[in-house]
């Protein structure tokens, strides 16, 4: 590297606040109008971030073809993060003049070496691009234009895989047809195939914008960018993972309220055929245990009963001033209920509660102690002192009042309702005035990059979600009053049977007491018994879906 | 009444003979296929041999009882159209209708003067009908008459005035509904020697009326030549006098105009014609059954065009998607289409196809008047001519069909157009203003409001005094209260709305209270309001068009939208609208004055006084009809309602379609700025 004359380094003070931001729902990028390739100014910083493991002799041709980018050079840096080769990297002599190289030593991976350039990245914006990747000249372009739109865009590129037994290209022929606008012309007559998976996923989905909470399911990072703001947000590339760590950023992305913009302009040539299916297959099955442990979405790959790292909701309940009896009622329901991969917060002034000699039964913690005793045995509690801002990075937040607790099916109901309706926050009325509170995570990050006002939120959220009141009772949640607690009812279970919701054509109070007696009866199929799918069998269309976790191809 | 398909079977067996009547759209050949006999006469009630038998089939003077006369049409359209034309055709002991398209079967139940009822079957299999055996021979025009009439709740069928008097051979001009006007031959209809003459004739020009052959309209088919009455007499009115009506007016209407085929260029008629007269051969559009009852908000698919059949120019086809409906124009549209094209998401017209410009819009009318989403190509100038200008503004309105609440405020400002303007009532209105005859007032309706919080009366008053297009009184009765003087001189200041009102002690029951404001209103019709939900300005006219077309005792609207102001929250319900259903919101209820006398008036009870009165007209025997829900917005607030089930009854996923954050009232409602909640009325609750 000491061959090479000193990088330039991007201008420090480009980096400024975006305007007010648009209110895009769900997936819906179609809302923006980026301008024409060519036909504006770009001001906005970048760093193409390059992950480069044995890369030797395809990174010429990425670098060449990076060095005749339409994006202004003094706009972006690019940063080889060397994972590892051997012999090691050394950068090719046609490059943008803004290109380090970095070499990894803490660990090894592409994730790793992805975070460690992001980590030394200063653009604005973060560019993965891999290093056997070679993208046409107004790729960058073509990506930036979202980020000059929008805070929170993760802007998905497009490859066309070649054949490159016949040889690679050589560093003239890349640049002069990439200045000319005519890469295909380097690769006549070979084989190429587009990825076809991902392509046929974005069709499928009218651009990502029909299933707008799995939009994720195709980030692919090969060449994606992102506002680093929002990937720092989102914790980064999880270095612990060697495969799969795209789609399970992607997940995390999604959290802080990404939308996903898959731009076919953006076009990149990958140089190397696709691995084949039986690979695949493997890189699939090493993957699932690792990406379901921290991808709660995937409802499918779940077993019921079991817990993990990432809860798909995590509970709030506040202990402070309450009955214990009600705060029991609150959790043991949630614990018990159809999704076990669940976390409650209990909210309290825990550190109040000292060794300090004191008459038990007398004791003004009385209630707060009892609580702890009662959940400190559970692994799935946590005791906290506040309310957290957010629930990230579990998809859903249950914000329970002490004293109701949901039915035994109304969570997983509920959000599976949301995502599939695309819903941000689903409020339940409860009887004594008190609501009940169910937030996708993704909604509410998404508004709060939108407004700083917190008194307009919930409207933000609307707008790019949607929000919606339900009748507590009809949904199954009951009061502490009139349930009786589990062990009191020797039930050996609280997990009542499944109910849909009650659809009573009556009114007033009797008919929902009538309700609330309808929860009740013990689920043998709750208990621990057989391992099962959390949820319903997967979709048909799944098969394909899933390929999402497969790492890309010829790495 | 009960029947079975070899019930229609045993009763065609009975007879010896057979007079087979028919409409004007069924032929010979269709009656004879529902209705084989061997002994057959077959009669029109249209054509060169209309009006009477050429040869009365039962003139030879043998044993009668054995003889049956038997009307065949298509569906309660053309049943309640042949109403006045099957007056005097024939009479028998044993009479029939059968209606060959239709959803039910029609019924009867006799009436005191007929002759003892013998024997009543109705069915409606393999089609439907009803066949009644009298002890006496009787006139198939009161049999026809008395099915037509109960073919809507309504239980006098009356068209009103002016009585009329139609040429027997343009059936598209025959009012439908109406066994009191006349129609007959040229002769019959300008008879002035008889002592009940029509006080308005109307005729069809003839084909090459000189008055305007330079109009511009192809050359008629030689199929379609008609000799109208009006023969040698250019479309226009005269008059002549009249010893019992004083004047006996005459309308000729300028004729139907055809297309030769649907490649000729459109042409651009409208000169030449005189005012209001083309406006008029689109002829009266029965709303009694073309109308929006069964309004489906939940729409499939695309729009879908409304194409010509080629080879068959007066054919227009839809494909629903579900199966194809094929309409003929020169019917026009028929009861069973409706359902048919209920689930059309919207209908595209291009303005081709149809037996002539007059067919074609008489079609579109009443696709209108049913609430078909309607879009169009822009109106021709032919078009503009017979079609009411308001219609062809909401045709040619950009609508949003995707959004299920858009697509049916688009269907709403269609059919009100539609209805306002096309309808029997209207055309018959346009006729005694074009003729010149007298017509009766439209109804006054008397709003009853009663209000319990004075300083929700400003609000209240303004809701009221926005609606137009209707004769409207307020009638205030302030409950535990007396009224402040100044918001009463606002509004006469500001309206032309005349305002009585009347105070009660607090005790008062309320119902007592309202019966005390029901005697002091003027008008026929009464119309409770509530004093805290906000009304769109053609919520009033709305419903009178909805007591018009359904014939119901009690019309209103289902509490289809509602501000829950403690969440913010707007949300629509599931409520069914457009139905016949025994319960509407308490502060939407139209009804006659006599209805509510019949009834014994409001029972005296503190609460619930509005259900109590629907449980009453209904119990008697009346009906009670739910309009469109978009020009109520009811306003759920923290306190002051007689019912509370809790909030969580209307947040209920059972109940709730939609919901939106905010105040975000339906276009319809159009609430002025100060009316929305956080300003002005809210904070003085």
């Amino acid at each position: 590297m000491g061959a090479h004359p000193a990088p330039d380094r991007l201008p420090p003070s480009l980096s400024r606040p975006y305007p007010e931001q648009p209110r895009i729902r769900g997936n819906e990028w179609r809302s923006l109008r980026p301008p024409m390739i060519g036909a504006w100014t770009p001001t906005r910083t970048v760093s193409v971030v390059i992950p480069a493991h044995q890369a030797a002799a395809t990174l010429p041709c990425t670098l060449a073809a990076l060095a005749e980018q339409t994006y202004p050079a003094g706009l972006t840096e690019v940063i080889v993060v060397d994972d590892g080769s051997d012999p090691e990297l050394t950068l090719p002599e046609v490059r943008p003049s803004s290109t380090r190289l970095l070499r990894t030593s803490a660990s090894w991976g592409r994730a790793h070496a992805c975070r460690v350039g992001a980590e030394q990245a200063e653009g604005e914006v973060v560019h993965w691009l891999d290093a056997d990747m070679l993208p046409h000249a107004d790729e960058l372009e073509a990506q930036m234009r979202w980020h000059h739109l929008v805070s929170y865009a993760v802007v998905l590129g497009t490859k066309t895989f070649v054949d490159v037994e016949p040889g690679l290209p050589g560093t003239e022929a890349v640049t002069r047809a990439v200045r000319e606008g005519d890469v295909a012309a380097l690769f006549a007559g070979r084989w190429t195939a587009p990825h076809q998976w991902v392509d046929e996923h974005i069709e499928r989905t009218d651009g990502l914008t029909r299933n707008p909470t799995a939009s994720y399911l195709v980030h692919v990072g090969a060449s994606a960018s992102v506002r680093r703001d929002l990937y720092l947000d989102s914790g980064g590339m999880d270095d612990t993972l060697k495969l799969g760590e795209d789609i399970e950023l992607g997940y995390r992305l999604a959290q802080q309220g990404a939308v996903f913009v898959p731009d076919a302009d953006a076009r990149s040539w990958h140089l190397g055929r696709t691995t084949l299916m039986d690979a695949q297959e493997l890189v699939n099955e090493y993957n699932r245990p690792f990406v379901t442990d921290r991808v709660p979405d995937l409802r499918h790959w779940r077993t019921r009963g079991r817990s993990y790292t990432v809860p798909w909701v995590e509970v709030v309940v506040d202990a402070t001033g309450q009955r214990f009896e009600d705060v029991r009622h609150s959790v043991t329901g949630c614990l018990t209920g159809a999704v076990s991969d669940v976390r409650v917060l209990v909210v309290g002034p825990w550190s109040r509660l000292t060794d300090a000699r004191r008459s038990p039964l007398a004791d003004p913690d009385r209630d707060l102690r009892l609580v702890h005793a009662e959940l400190a045995g559970d692994p799935r509690t946590r005791f906290v002192e506040e309310v957290p801002a957010s629930s990230f990075p579990a998809t859903y937040r249950l914000l329970l009042p002490a004293g109701w607790s949901p039915g035994p099916d109304t969570v997983r109901r509920l959000a599976r309702e949301m995502t599939r309706k695309d819903r941000g926050l689903v409020s339940l009325l409860l009887p004594d005035g008190q609501v009940s509170r169910l937030e996708r995570t993704s909604a509410f990050a998404r508004a709060a990059r939108i407004t700083t006002d917190s008194a307009r939120l919930e409207d933000v959220v609307d707008a790019v979600s949607r929000t919606w009141w339900y009748d507590g009772i009809e949904e199954g949640c009951t009061h502490v009053a009139s349930a009786p607690h589990p062990v009191e009812a020797a039930t050996g279970s609280a997990t009542g049977q499944v109910k849909a919701p009650q659809r009573t054509r009556g009114r007033g109070a009797s008919q929902r007491q009538d309700v609330v007696q309808a929860a009740g009866p013990e689920d043998p199929a709750a208990g621990p018994g057989p391992r099962r799918p959390n949820d319903e069998p997967p979709p048909p269309a799944w098969d394909r879906l899933r390929r999402a976790l497969v790492r890309r191809p010829g790495r | 009444m009960s029947g079975s398909p070899d019930q229609l079977a045993r009763l065609l067996d009975e007879l010896d003979r057979l007079l087979l009547v028919r409409g004007p759209f069924v032929s010979s050949q269709a009656a004879a296929r529902a209705l084989p006999h061997p002994n057959l006469t077959d009669l029109a009630l249209v054509g060169p041999a209309a009006g009477r038998p050429a040869v009365d089939p039962f003139a030879d003077g043998g044993e009668r009882t054995r003889d049956g006369v038997v009307l065949v049409v298509q569906d309660r359209v053309e049943l309640r159209r042949v109403a006045a034309a099957c007056r005097g055709v024939a009479s028998a002991t044993r009479l029939g209708c059968v209606l060959l398209d239709a959803e039910a079967p029609p019924l009867t139940a006799g009436r005191p003067h007929w002759p003892p009822v013998e024997e009543l079957v109705a069915g409606a299999s393999p089609v439907c009908f009803a066949f009644v055996r009298l002890a006496a021979p009787l006139d198939l025009g009161e049999l026809v008459a008395d099915l037509a009439r109960r073919s809507t709740p309504r239980h006098l069928m009356s068209e009103g005035r002016p009585v009329l008097g139609v040429d027997r051979r343009a059936p598209h001009l025959w009012p439908p509904g109406d066994a009191l006007s006349l129609v007959g031959s040229p002769q019959q209809v300008r008879d002035v020697a008889g002592d009940f003459p029509p006080e308005v004739t109307v005729t069809d020009a003839p084909a090459g009326a000189p008055a305007d052959a330079s109009a511009g309209y192809p050359p008629e088919r030689s199929t379609d030549a008609v000799t109208g009455p009006g023969a040698g007499r250019p479309p226009g009115r005269s008059t002549t006098d009249h010893r019992v009506v004083g004047k006996l007016h005459e309308l000729v209407i300028p004729a139907q105009r055809t297309w030769r085929s649907h490649d000729e260029p459109v042409p651009e008629p409208g000169r030449g014609l005189a005012g209001e007269l083309p406006g008029l051969a689109v002829g009266p559009v029965d709303s009694a059954v073309l109308n929006p009852r069964g309004f489906l908000r939940r729409a499939e698919g695309p729009v879908r065009p409304l194409t010509p059949v080629p080879g068959s120019p007066h054919l227009c086809r839809v494909d629903t998607g579900a199966g194809e409906v094929v309409l003929d124009t020169r019917r026009g549209l028929g009861e069973r289409d409706i359902p048919r094209l209920r689930a059309l998401r919207g209908l595209h017209v291009d303005w081709r196809g149809g037996d002539g410009p007059t067919a074609l819009c008489r079609l579109v009318v009443a696709l209108a008047m049913t609430g078909v989403p309607l879009t169009g190509d822009p109106v021709p100038a032919w078009g503009r001519a017979l079609l009411h200008p308001s219609l062809v503004e909401v045709l040619e309105h950009p609508a949003s069909l995707d959004d299920q609440v858009l697509r049916e405020v688009h269907s709403i400002r269609l059919r009100r157009a539609a209805l306002t303007h096309h309808d029997q009532t209207a055309w018959r209105l346009r006729i005694a203003e074009s003729a010149g005859a007298g017509a009766p007032p439209p109804p006054r309706v008397s709003v009853l409001l009663a209000t319990r919080r004075p300083a929700r009366l400003p609000f209240a008053l303004r809701q009221v005094a926005r609606q137009r297009g209707v004769d409207l009184e307020v009638v205030v009765a302030t409950h535990g209260h007396d009224i402040d003087r100044r918001v009463v001189d606002e509004l006469r200041d500001t309206s032309s709305v005349e305002v009585t009102s009347l105070g009660g002690p607090e005790d008062e029951p309320f119902g007592t209270l309202l019966n005390r404001a029901a005697e002091r209103a003027g008008g026929d019709l009464l119309l409770k309001m509530d004093d805290d939900d906000w009304y769109g300005p053609d919520f009033a006219a709305d419903l009178l068009l909805a007591r018009r077309y359904s014939g119901a005792d009690i019309t209103g609207t289902a509490p289809e939208f509602l501000y829950v102001e403690s969440l913010d929250l707007t949300l629509r319900r599931r409520d069914a609208t457009e139905v016949f259903r025994p319960v509407v919101a308490g502060g939407t209820m139209l009804l006659a004055r006599d209805t509510l006398g019949a009834v014994g008036g409001f029972r005296p009870m503190r609460r619930y006084v509005d259900a109590g009165l629907l449980q009453a007209v209904t119990a008697a025997g009346g009906s009670v009809y739910r309009s469109h829900g978009h020009g109520y917005l009811l306003r759920r607030g923290l306190t002051g309602h007689t019912w509370d089930p809790g909030l969580g009854y209307f947040v209920s996923r059972s109940r709730t379609a939609e919901q939106w954050r905010g105040f975000r009232p339906g276009p319809l409602l159009e609430v002025a700025e100060q009316d929305r909640p956080g300003l002005g009325t809210q904070v003085e609750v």
